[in-house]
C-alpha cells in the first residue's frame, strides 16, 4: 500500500519532471542567450492555459490547442521584446533585464485576469482512459504529456544541432561579437530566441491545463522552481536544466507523500540550494 | 547643505500634517512610513551594496513574527518585542549573509529568492506556530515610556511612534553611510575587484551591509505587525519582496530618501486607482517600472537630484 503509493508519487514526479523541463528550458535559453532571468515565464505559462481552455471551449477540442497557444503566446512575446526588451539587452545589469520582465509579468498576469477571470476552471480530460498499476489506477494523460514534453526537448536539441538558425543561437550565445563579425544577424537571433523560450513556456501551459485547476496566477510557482533549475543546472546548460528538473520534481513527489504537500514544496527548494551551494557553477559543464 | 535643510523641514512637516487629517489618511501615513523602512532595507543592500537581494519578504515575516509570538505566549512590552526583533533578526541575517557572501549576480538573486520561498512553505505548513494563511492575531499592549503609559491603538500614538523610529533608523543609516566604513561598502558596490585590491576585506563589508538591511527590514516588518495586530504566512510571500523593489526603483535607488518617497507616492497612487479599478493597478504599475527603469534608472529623487546639480553649476 504505502509502496504503491510513493511508486505512484515518484511516476508522478517523473511526469511533472519532464514538463518542468521543457518550461525551464525556454528560460534557459534566454538566460544563456540575452543573459536576462525572465520573471514574466510563469506569467507565459498562465497564459498558454488559459488560450488551451477558451480552444477546449470554444473550438470543442483541446487538440488545437498544442497549435495555438505557442502560436498566440509567439505573438505575445514578439510584441513585449519589441517594445521594452530590445532597448535593454546587451551590456545592462542584470537588474535592469529583471525589473523589465516583473513589469512584464504583473502586466501580462493582471491582464490575463481582466479577460479570463480570477475563479478557477477546469477543462474535461482529453484522454480520459486509465491504466493499471499495481492496486491502483493511473491516468493516460499524464503519460501523453510526458512522452509530448520529451518530444518538444527533443525536437528542440534536433533544431539547435541541425539548422542554420540553431547554429546561429549556439554561436552567439558563445560569443556574440565574434557572432556578429561572422555575419550572423544577431539582433533578430535575440529576438528568436525569446519568442522561442516563451513559445516553450506557453507549450507547457497548455499541456499541464487539463491536469489542474487553470488560474490566471498559476505561472507564480512554476516560475520559482524553473528559475531554481535553471541556476542550478548551469550557465544555459540543456542536459543539466532535465537532471535538475527531475530531481526537484522527484524529491517534491517523495516528500509529499511523507509529509505534507505544501512541506515537500519547501523541503525540494531546500535540497536545490543545498545543491547550489555545494555546485554554484552548476551540475553540468556542458 | 540645502539636502540636509529639506530633510529637516520634511520631518518637521511629517510633525505637524497629522493633526490636520482624518483618521484613514492617518492610518495611510503610518503605512507609507512603514513600508518606507522596508524599502530603506532594500535599498541599503541593493543601492548601496550593489546586491538584488529578491528575498527581502524573509526579514519582513521574520520580524513580523519575532515581534508577535513573544507578545501572543509571553506577554511582553513593546520595547521588549522590539528589542528581541532587533536581536535575533541581526543574529539570523549575520549568519544569512555570511553563507551567501561567496555569491554573486544570478546566484545571488536565486538563492535569496528561493530562501524566502522556502522561509514561505514553512509558514504555511507549521499551522500552530505560524498560523498559516488564517495568521495569528495579537492584543497590541501598550507603549510604555517609563512615566507614562499610552493606549498603542491611538492613531496619534502610534503615528508619533512609527515617526520616530523611522526617522532615527533612517538617520543612523544616513550617518552610517557617511562615515569611512559606510564609504568602503559604496566602494565595494562600484567596483568590487578595486576596492579588494585597495586592501579593503570586501566580503566583511557586504556582510555587515547585509546585517543592517536585514535588521532594517525587519524592524520595518515588526512595525507593521504592531500597526495591524495581526501576521500571517503571507507576509512572506514574494509579492512583499516585489513590493520593496518597485517601490525603492520608483522613489530613487541609492539615495536612502526615495525609498520613502516610492511608498509615499504609490500608496497614494494605488489608493487613487483602487477606488475607480483595482484591477487596472498592477498593469499599471508593471509599465510605470518599465518606464522608469528605460527612462529614469535614478528614480524620482534621483532624477530630481541631477535636475538641481546641473541648474547649480
Amino acid at each position: 500500500m504505502m509502496a504503491s503509493t510513493i511508486a505512484l508519487s515518484l511516476i508522478n514526479g517523473v511526469v511533472w519532471g519532464c514538463i518542468l523541463s521543457m518550461v525551464s528550458l525556454g528560460l534557459t535559453l534566454i538566460y544563456g542567450q540575452l543573459n536576462i532571468i525572465n520573471i514574466a515565464h510563469g506569467a507565459m505559462y498562465a497564459i498558454g492555459a488559459v488560450v488551451a481552455f477558451y480552444v477546449a471551449t470554444f473550438l470543442g477540442s483541446w487538440g488545437y490547442s498544442l497549435l495555438i497557444s505557442p502560436l498566440v503566446m509567439a505573438v505575445i512575446s514578439v510584441v513585449i521584446y519589441v517594445s521594452s526588451l530590445r532597448f535593454r539587452v546587451v551590456g545592462y545589469p542584470l537588474s535592469v533585464t529583471l525589473i523589465i520582465s516583473y513589469g512584464v509579468m504583473f502586466i501580462l498576469e493582471q491582464l490575463t485576469l481582466l479577460i479570463f477571470g480570477g475563479a478557477p476552471r477546469y477543462i474535461p480530460n482529453p484522454l480520459p482512459y486509465q491504466i493499471g498499476f499495481f492496486d491502483k489506477t493511473y491516468p493516460v494523460y499524464r503519460i501523453f504529456a510526458a512522452l509530448f514534453s520529451l518530444a518538444t526537448i527533443g525536437a528542440l536539441l534536433g533544431f539547435l544541432g541541425k539548422t542554420k538558425m540553431g547554429l546561429w543561437i549556439r554561436a552567439t550565445s558563445q560569443d556574440n561579437d565574434t557572432a556578429s563579425a561572422m555575419g550572423v544577424p544577431v539582433p533578430t537571433v535575440y529576438m528568436f530566441t525569446f519568442v522561442l523560450g516563451s513559445v516553450l513556456a506557453a507549450l507547457g501551459g497548455a499541456l499541464v491545463s487539463p491536469m489542474t485547476s487553470i488560474t490566471h496566477h498559476m505561472g507564480a510557482e512554476i516560475i520559482i522552481d524553473a528559475f531554481i533549475v535553471v541556476i542550478v543546472a548551469g550557465f544555459g546548460s540543456i542536459p543539466g536544466t532535465i537532471v535538475a528538473a527531475l530531481i526537484l520534481s522527484l524529491t517534491c513527489g517523495f516528500f509529499s507523500v511523507v509529509t505534507s504537500p505544501v512541506l515537500a514544496k519547501g523541503i525540494s527548494l531546500g535540497v536545490m540550494i543545498a545543491i547550489l551551494y555545494w555546485r554554484p557553477e552548476g551540475i553540468m559543464r556542458y | 547643505m540645502k539636502y540636509r535643510l529639506l530633510l529637516i523641514g520634511i520631518f518637521l512637516l511629517l510633525i505637524v500634517v497629522p493633526n490636520f487629517l482624518t483618521s484613514f489618511y492617518k492610518q495611510l501615513l503610518i503605512e507609507i512610513l512603514i513600508f518606507g523602512l522596508f524599502s530603506l532595507g532594500f535599498d541599503i543592500i541593493f543601492g548601496f551594496t550593489g546586491l538584488l537581494n529578491f528575498g527581502t519578504s524573509v526579514f519582513f515575516g521574520l520580524g513580523g513574527y519575532l515581534a508577535l509570538l513573544p507578545i501572543l505566549h509571553w506577554n511582553v512590552g513593546l520595547w521588549i518585542a522590539l528589542l528581541i526583533t532587533i536581536v535575533i533578526c541581526s543574529l539570523f541575517s549575520f549568519v544569512y549573509g555570511l553563507s551567501i557572501s561567496r555569491f554573486k549576480s544570478h546566484y545571488f538573486v536565486a538563492f535569496t529568492i528561493v530562501v524566502s520561498m522556502i522561509f514561505f512553505y514553512i509558514a504555511m505548513a507549521k499551522r500552530p506556530l505560524t498560523g498559516s494563511d488564517e495568521g495569528l492575531t495579537i492584543k497590541v499592549p501598550p507603549l510604555d515610556l517609563g512615566f507614562v503609559s499610552l493606549r498603542f491603538s491611538h492613531p496619534m500614538v502610534k503615528y508619533y511612534f512609527v515617526l520616530g523610529v523611522c526617522s532615527l533608523v533612517f538617520f543612523l543609516v544616513w550617518k552610517f553611510f557617511h562615515t569611512p566604513y559606510g564609504k568602503a561598502i559604496i566602494a565595494v558596490r562600484e567596483n568590487e575587484e578595486r576596492a579588494r585590491l585597495l586592501g579593503y576585506n570586501t566580503r566583511n563589508l557586504k556582510v555587515i551591509s547585509f546585517t543592517l538591511s536585514g535588521v532594517v527590514s525587519g524592524l520595518a516588518g515588526a512595525l507593521y505587525v504592531l500597526h495591524l495586530g495581526f501576521s500571517s504566512a503571507h507576509s512572506f510571500f514574494w509579492l512583499w519582496t516585489a513590493r520593496s523593489v518597485w517601490w525603492t526603483i520608483i522613489g530613487g535607488v541609492g539615495t536612502l530618501f526615495g525609498a520613502f518617497v516610492g511608498p509615499g507616492v504609490l500608496v497614494f497612487f494605488e489608493d487613487l486607482i483602487s477606488t475607480w479599478n483595482p484591477d487596472l493597478y498592477l498593469i499599471i504599475m508593471g509599465i510605470i517600472m518599465i518606464l522608469v527603469i528605460i527612462l529614469a534608472p535614478q528614480g524620482i529623487v534621483g532624477s530630481i537630484q541631477t535636475v538641481l546639480t546641473k541648474r547649480g553649476k
